[in-house]
């Protein structure tokens, strides 16, 4: 092998050079630097060289009084100049080759150093991500950060989960103020006579008898009777009766809120049938008032479900205003 | 020279393709990226030595790579997976520094 012969000609080299530590084999003992003295390098010439600038720094050394075994200087020419004639028959790389065959091998050395580069980075990727592959120190850091994460979010979680609970308290106080609201609204319509209602009740029919016009002040006292037996909505022929309501006696007949009522009259009253009809059908009052004083026929009719379904404008005030 | 350029080649297309590594081959790949590295240091050492052949070069390195992926084997099989590989490293190191020392002595020699 070349390399033997190579290794030849540096032990010559070795021994040629005067005073210069030979280094023992691999061990990492330092050699000491040598300083170039012959021309430069260059393959296949190395010996040449060499052995040239060992012949000058023999001659050197001897100049300068450094013992050197002259015996072995020239054997170790001799066997240099052998080996530069061995030599020089072969490429500088050592081998003779074609120059396809030397391409091709070249072509392979390229893909094989491809081929290490890629996995060399692939390899560097895969280790990040691998537990396994990390210090002690390092998997300690790890899980500290992993725990104050968990507390942080635990954290948060409780406060978004308390604005959570406050916003659907709200959500449903909301609701129910909503709710609250809307019943009364429905409530006071009823009342003001803006909604239509249903519900239990009488009904009342009055018919006139032949002369006797019912006065306003009768109607009037009806009306009362049945406001107070707790009448929650009453409507009479087609005028929605509320607290506003007026009868009064004009020439063609009653008029109320405007409207003419005509004979036969019908009394629609939502609330406790029960109190309503006791209050028109007692004795001594608006029932047999009517039917003895004005010899009305009045009938009254428990219903299960009435429905008033007149309604008036709703009025805004000119004087009252809310207390703020 | 062309294998430094092929190493540079290689290394480029791994940060920019950044291609998968088949998931069979992952265990193996450490050491054998490693042992790969071992046989181009020995080749450098041969370069500088004036020896360097490309022959000896393409079946050192594919060689040492099988090789070092069949210790690996062998250890996983035998249960001593780490361990092995743990020797296996140490001694790729150890051919690494020698070869290295070698290149460094030839340097400063000249």
């Amino acid at each position: 092998m070349s390399r033997h012969s190579r290794k030849h000609a540096v032990k010559a080299n070795n021994k040629a050079t005067a005073g210069v530590k030979k280094p023992a084999a691999i061990t990492g003992e330092l050699p000491r630097f040598v300083p170039e003295n012959g021309p430069e390098e260059r393959p296949g010439h190395r010996i040449v060289a060499a052995s040239s600038a060992h012949l000058a720094e023999g001659s050197a050394s001897s100049a300068s009084g450094a013992q050197a075994e002259t015996p072995g200087r020239n054997r170790a020419r001799v066997k240099a100049r052998r080996q530069v004639q061995r030599t020089d028959n072969l490429e500088p790389n050592g081998h003779k080759k074609t120059t396809a065959l030397s391409i091709f091998t070249q072509i392979i050395v390229l893909i094989l150093c491809i081929l290490l580069g890629v996995g060399y980075m692939g390899q560097q990727r895969n280790v990040q991500s691998s537990y396994s592959s990390l210090s002690e120190s390092e998997l300690v850091r790890l899980l500290d950060e992993t725990n104050q994460k968990i507390d942080q979010l635990t954290s948060q979680k409780n406060q978004l989960s308390s604005q959570l609970e406050s916003i659907r308290n709200a959500v449903d106080k909301q609701a129910e103020l909503k709710q609250m609201e809307e019943n009364n609204q429905k409530t006071a319509g009823v009342i003001a006579g803006t909604l239509p209602a249903q519900g239990p009740g009488v009904r009342i029919r009055i018919s006139e008898a032949e002369g006797k016009t019912i006065p306003a002040s009768a109607l009037f006292s009806l009306i009362e009777e049945l406001r107070n037996a707790g009448a929650e909505a009453i409507q009479i022929n087609t005028v929605r009766v509320v607290t506003s309501t007026y009868f009064s006696d004009s020439a063609s007949g009653v008029l109320s809120d405007g409207t003419l009522l005509q004979a036969p009259y019908t009394v629609l009253a939502i609330g406790d049938s029960n109190a309503l009809r006791n209050a028109i059908e007692i004795s001594g009052g608006i029932g047999s008032t009517l039917r003895v004083q004005y010899k009305a026929t009045v009938s009254v009719d428990e219903k299960e479900t009435l429905k008033i379904t007149h309604i008036r404008k709703p009025r805004t005030f000119q004087y009252a205003r809310t207390v703020e | 020279m062309v294998a430094v350029i092929g190493l540079i080649i290689g290394i480029l297309i791994g940060v920019f393709a950044q291609p998968s590594i088949p998931v069979e081959l992952q265990p193996y790949l450490p050491i054998m990226v490693v042992a790969a590295f071992d046989a181009l240091v020995g080749a450098a050492r041969n370069y500088f030595e004036r020896n360097f052949s490309d022959r000896a070069f393409i079946v050192s390195i594919i060689s040492n790579v099988v090789i070092a992926a069949l210790l690996v084997l062998l250890g996983n099989q035998m249960g001593v997976g780490s361990q092995l590989t743990t020797a296996v490293l140490v001694v790729l190191g150890i051919r690494i520094f020698s070869n290295a020392t070698a290149i460094r002595r030839f340097i400063f020699r000249g």
